[in-house]
């Protein structure tokens, strides 16, 4: 009777095991790679940085020009910008990022074109944002010591590109795009960077926000380009 | 029986699971996109090219977006076409452009769509939500408003970048 009992005992038990056996594989088979893995999924994570972070999700995007403050008149760029986290992103303070900064002052002066891959991004979401779910700031640092890429060569040294943009509209205005050439390696922060050109944007659009997802539902269909002086 | 039983149990487990919390690894793929598409340039139309009885010289742009793989964008476009006037006055053309979707053209140029506003820069107030169309590549870049095709820009001074 006792050792019917033990039996009884023993079979529940393995039957209990074996259902938490089930149900950890079952977890396993669910759990995509990345999840796992500890991966960052942009879409559901949208968190809002407070500062710019190298760490806060985000894309950013632009195109349009810049007055250049130069001697002896002022210089007109066009400048066109990407950046975005990379895939497998990891949250550990290093801000990896892919993109582009192409950057094109319209006169003949020396080191007047930029064409440099993103590596590195700080982003900061608006806490407010637009109906449209953009704005923001965010740093994107090019890198220019990679093959095929174009930086000035004066003064001599430059590694890298630092551009700050805000996006503080859906029309473009008060929107800012500023560009400087940095001495020291391509990093989230770089520390030795010249004066800055640029300033709030001339014409065009700066586009900041948390994912691809957030789209333009409503674009702009009122007037926005401001008038131009040549 | 019990055995039975069980295996039941243990497939009617697995597949509630599964169902409950499905596999999401490709979100984070259709977040990255296909391709990025980065400029800034500048070029000078052939002789005769013309808009709206506006004589087009040269013209500059700056342009980034993001096209996922389903087709959806993200991104601007901005392009300035300097002219002269049936009077012979200096004219500064302004397209603003939101991208809303792409694609990738095997020729290395992309095609982008969305909605645009047009400034003639002849002091009339500007029209907006006008459908955008831009084909931009190395060569170049041709855009669409509201339905007219503006002559192609042909590219001689800085970058256009499909990656």
């Amino acid at each position: 009777m006792r050792q019917h009992r033990l039996v009884k005992r023993i079979t529940r038990s393995r039957a209990l095991c074996s259902i938490a056996a089930v149900v950890v594989v079952a977890f396993g088979a669910a759990l995509s790679s990345s999840d796992a893995q500890g991966r960052v999924d942009p879409l559901a994570q949208q968190q809002a940085g407070t500062q710019l972070s190298p760490d806060t999700l985000g894309i950013a995007t632009g195109g349009g020009t810049v007055k250049v403050t130069a001697v002896p008149v002022d210089i007109v760029a066009s400048f066109g910008i990407n950046g975005k986290r990379p895939p497998g992103f990891v949250q550990n303070g290093t801000g990896t990022a892919l993109g582009r900064i192409n950057y094109d002052k319209h006169a003949q002066v020396a080191g007047r074109h930029v064409n440099v891959p993103v590596t590195f991004m700080q982003v900061e979401l608006s806490t407010n944002p637009s109906p449209n779910g953009m704005g923001g700031k965010a740093q994107l640092i090019g890198d220019c010591t990679q093959a095929g890429t174009e930086c000035p060569s004066q003064p001599p040294g430059i590694q890298s590109v630092l551009v700050y943009v805000e996006d503080n509209s859906d029309t473009g205005a008060n929107d800012v795009f500023r560009i400087s050439f940095c001495t020291d390696a391509p990093s989230a922060s770089p520390a030795t960077c010249g004066v800055a050109e640029g300033g709030a944007i001339r014409t065009g659009q700066i586009q900041i926000r948390a994912s691809s997802s957030g789209g333009s539902p409503a674009v702009p269909t009122h007037a926005s380009a401001p008038r131009l002086l040549p | 029986m019990k055995r039975i039983l069980s295996a039941l149990l243990a497939t009617v487990v697995v597949l509630s699971i599964a169902v409950v919390f499905p596999r999401q690894g490709n979100q984070a793929e259709a977040v990255v996109g296909d391709s990025i598409v980065t400029g800034a340039a500048a070029g000078v139309f052939p002789a005769g090219a013309s808009f709206n009885s506006i004589e087009l010289a040269g013209g500059t742009f700056g342009l980034g977006a993001q096209i996922s793989s389903t087709g959806a964008a993200n991104g601007t476009i901005e392009a300035q076409f300097t002219g002269t006037s049936l009077i012979g006055l200096s004219q500064w053309i302004t397209i603003n452009g939101w991208i809303t979707s792409g694609t990738s053209n095997p020729d290395g140029s992309v095609t982008l769509n969305g909605t645009s506003t047009l400034d003639m820069g002849d002091g009339t107030p500007p029209t907006g939500g006008l459908a955008l169309v831009v084909n931009a590549g190395p060569t170049g870049i041709t855009i669409t408003v509201g339905g007219t095709t503006l002559p192609t820009l042909p590219k001689s001074d800085g970058w256009v970048i499909n990656e």
